[in-house]
């Protein structure tokens, strides 16, 4: 499936192009949001999440960068389910930690993030693997560290050290890079 | 940045990790997904409907508690002005009574005039002062009685002297005129006193009423007075009849008294705007017409009422007076019609005297209408004839130097009532224009033989038979507003009318179209028209 043509239709309001959206990641959406989660959501919460979504993609269609479709959705699930989370006054999992990194700096606006986005993506791939993998399934998929490792055949305290480790790397480089986290 | 994690910056997907490996979620079906969706997407689209109505309701709301605020606002201020409602109905009443007080002071001036219409130097006035001499007289004792009415409710109250006349209050037929500043004070302090009891006197509702009638009165009375200049060359012209020639005095009002008099209008406006029925205050037409109506309601309303033909007749002169403005000035034959009605108590005689009269004329427009209009019906018959046959059969002349039509009397009626026929069997078939000329030639002509016909004695016998007609015109918006032109025509040639003259004119063409109907259905007609339809 061609993204860049899809997030045309979209943006056009092609109730086609959303069905196929729909069955293309809802798998994505809706594994994003129980990993998220845990089991302290529902399976009609998490369909009621992952619906959401998608109707937020459909009445958002114009905001979705050309090649940013996946990550566009699961950014809207996972806060969708935070909020989610919150509402029902349940901390998200510690094993997901928010990667207490949230931003300092004074940089605002698109640009701004886009310019982080990429330091972050040129930091990943100097922690390199596993590292890596480790940090997107965990930070990115909100995978626990346990299925992190069942998936990598380690040991689940391993995973959770090279969090920390990874953790503090990607920081060092990209403060070293002017951002503050 | 705050609140925003920082791999939900990651907005490429990672697409090296195998999807299978990330997810162990429960299998949550797509088409189920899909269908939640589409909910939401029906639903939201909705939203916007809510949010709508929801600002619509708000702005509703908004709208009507600003309103109320507002309105309880305007009442306030109404309800300080007004004080309390004026009953309508008493007020009918009271203006009814007027009516009649009037009505019956016309037959006293009649009756104490049996030379009626004959003036001192045995010429015969024309009708305007002939009607007028007789309804001023009726309207100063009219007036008087009423002002002395409201004299009588300022001394029960304590407001006035007890000795006090109408002439010292300058409200008078004779000093209402306000000729200079001293007479125009009076009756200025005269109309506050009457509001300071309007507004905050503990007083009946009849005389609430009668004070409000009084107030209406000043009101047209300041506003008409203030502007009106009259100088001693206008004194002493004899152009000027009516009330202005009864007062034969030069105006010597000031700046000051001209002010005093808009002021005194401003007060009284404020005062019974409510009743009125109007918000501005310059809108002197509108507040003259209103007042003008509620006096005609009474004239037409008692001249219903009216049994005797003795007593319709006098009440067709106080009508023709009331219409005094709306009357062609060519209306000579009416004055002697009248004379003879009056002198003789007869309707033959005034037939007579019509059916007499030599050659009359109409104006061409009018009459070419009506033959251009005849000859194509006849036209339509199959029975082909010519405009000069028209002219021919009718006796009409048609003088091309003067560009006007004569025709024998015999004849006319014999036209006019062909015309009516023509109206009533091929009504549909005219023209508005056609249709129009028709009608005029029956009300405003130059000779008044066809205005008599609804005007005067002629009327009166169609009156008797006038009952349950239904006729187009009056259903016709284009034909009243053709009227309606017409009396705008008429305004410019210095003939003031209302739409209620007009309007009254409209059901005089409906009374005149019984009369065809009548003879149609062959009911015993009256000895009137038996002797016209033999003469033709």
């Amino acid at each position: 499936m061609n993204e860049s043509k899809l997030v045309e239709r979209l943006r056009r309001h092609d109730e086609a192009a959303l069905s196929d959206v729909i069955q293309t990641y809802t798998r994505l959406v809706s594994g994003v949001v129980y990993n998220l989660s845990g089991s302290r959501l529902s399976i009609s919460d998490i369909e009621e999440i992952t619906a959401d979504t998608f109707a937020a993609l459909w009445f958002n269609a114009e905001k979705v960068q050309e090649g940013c479709l996946k990550g566009y959705l699961l950014c809207i699930a996972k806060n969708k389910a935070r909020d989610r989370l919150r509402k029902i006054k349940i901390d998200e999992d510690n094993d997901i930690e928010n990667l207490d990194i949230i931003s300092e700096m004074t940089v605002e606006g698109e640009i701004e993030e886009q310019m982080l986005s990429d330091a972050l993506k040129d930091a990943l791939d100097e922690i390199g693997e596993p590292d890596r993998e480790i940090m997107i399934r965990h930070y990115y998929f909100c995978q626990s560290s346990t299925r992190i490792a069942e998936a990598l055949e380690m040991k689940p305290k391993t995973v959770k050290t090279k969090i920390l480790r990874a953790k503090d790397k990607l920081r060092k480089i990209l403060t070293e890079r002017g951002f503050t986290l | 940045m705050k609140d925003k994690y920082l791999f939900d910056l990651l907005k490429d997907y990672p697409e090296n990790i195998p999807e299978e490996s990330i997810f162990d979620s429960p299998d949550i079906a797509p088409d189920r997904i899909e269908k939640l969706v589409s909910e939401r997407i029906s639903t939201n689209k909705t939203k916007p409907k809510k949010k709508f109505f929801k600002k619509m309701f708000v702005f509703v709301a908004a709208a009507v508690i600003v309103a109320t605020l507002t309105g309880m606002a305007v009442k306030r201020f109404l309800d300080f002005n007004m004080d309390q409602p004026i009953s309508l109905e008493l007020r009918d009443e009271i203006i009814e009574q007027e009516m009649k007080d009037y009505y019956e002071a016309i037959c006293d001036e009649l009756d104490k005039n049996k030379t009626f219409g004959i003036n001192n130097n045995g010429d015969s006035p024309d009708c305007d002062e002939l009607t007028m001499d007789v309804s001023i007289s009726a309207y100063d004792s009219t007036i008087r009685k009423s002002s002395e009415r409201i004299l009588d409710i300022l001394k029960k109250y304590d407001k006035i002297d007890k000795d006090t006349k109408p002439e010292d209050v300058c409200d008078t037929y004779e000093q209402r005129f306000m000729v200079n500043d001293e007479d125009t004070e009076k009756f200025c302090n005269y109309v506050q006193i009457c509001i300071d009891l309007f507004h905050n006197g503990d007083i009946t509702e009849k005389e609430r009423v009668y004070l409000e009638i009084f107030l209406e009165k000043a009101l047209v009375i300041t506003h008409s007075t203030q502007n009106m200049k009259f100088t001693q060359d206008d004194a002493n012209s004899t152009e000027h009849t009516g009330w202005v020639l009864k007062n034969k005095r030069p105006i010597e009002r000031s700046e000051t008294g001209n002010k005093m008099l808009s002021d005194t209008y401003n007060t009284i406006f404020n005062t019974i705007r409510s009743t009125v029925g109007i918000n501005d205050i310059n809108d002197y037409d509108s507040i003259k017409q209103r007042v003008d109506k509620a006096r005609s309601d009474g004239y037409y309303g008692y001249y219903d009422k009216l049994d005797t033909e003795y007593d319709r007749f006098k009440a067709c002169l106080i009508l023709s007076d009331y219409e005094n403005n709306y009357k062609n000035s060519e209306n000579e034959k009416f004055e002697e019609i009248s004379q003879k009605y009056y002198a003789t108590h007869t309707y033959d005689d005034a037939l007579k005297k019509m059916s007499t009269e030599n050659d009359k004329y109409l104006d061409k427009d009018t009459m070419s209408g009506c033959i251009e209009a005849y000859s194509r019906l006849i036209r339509n018959e199959d029975c082909f004839i010519t405009m000069q046959q028209t002219l021919d059969r009718f006796n009409i002349n048609y003088d091309c130097t003067t560009d006007d039509y004569y025709f024998n009397s015999d004849k006319f009626f014999d036209f006019i009532f062909l015309c009516c026929d023509l109206i009533k069997d091929h009504k549909e078939e005219l023209t508005d224009e056609e249709l129009f000329a028709f009608i005029t030639i029956s009300g405003v002509t130059k000779n008044n033989m066809a205005w008599l016909f609804s005007n005067s004695v002629i009327h009166l016998e169609i009156e008797n038979f006038y009952s349950n007609y239904e006729y187009s015109v009056k259903k016709n918006p284009k034909i009243m507003h053709k009227l309606r032109k017409r009396k705008e025509n008429m305004i410019i040639k210095g003939r003031k009318a209302d739409i209620k003259a007009v309007e009254l004119f409209i059901d005089k063409q409906a009374r005149y179209n019984y009369k065809i109907n009548f003879m149609n259905d062959n009911l015993n007609p009256p000895p009137f028209f038996v002797n016209l339809v033999g003469q033709m």
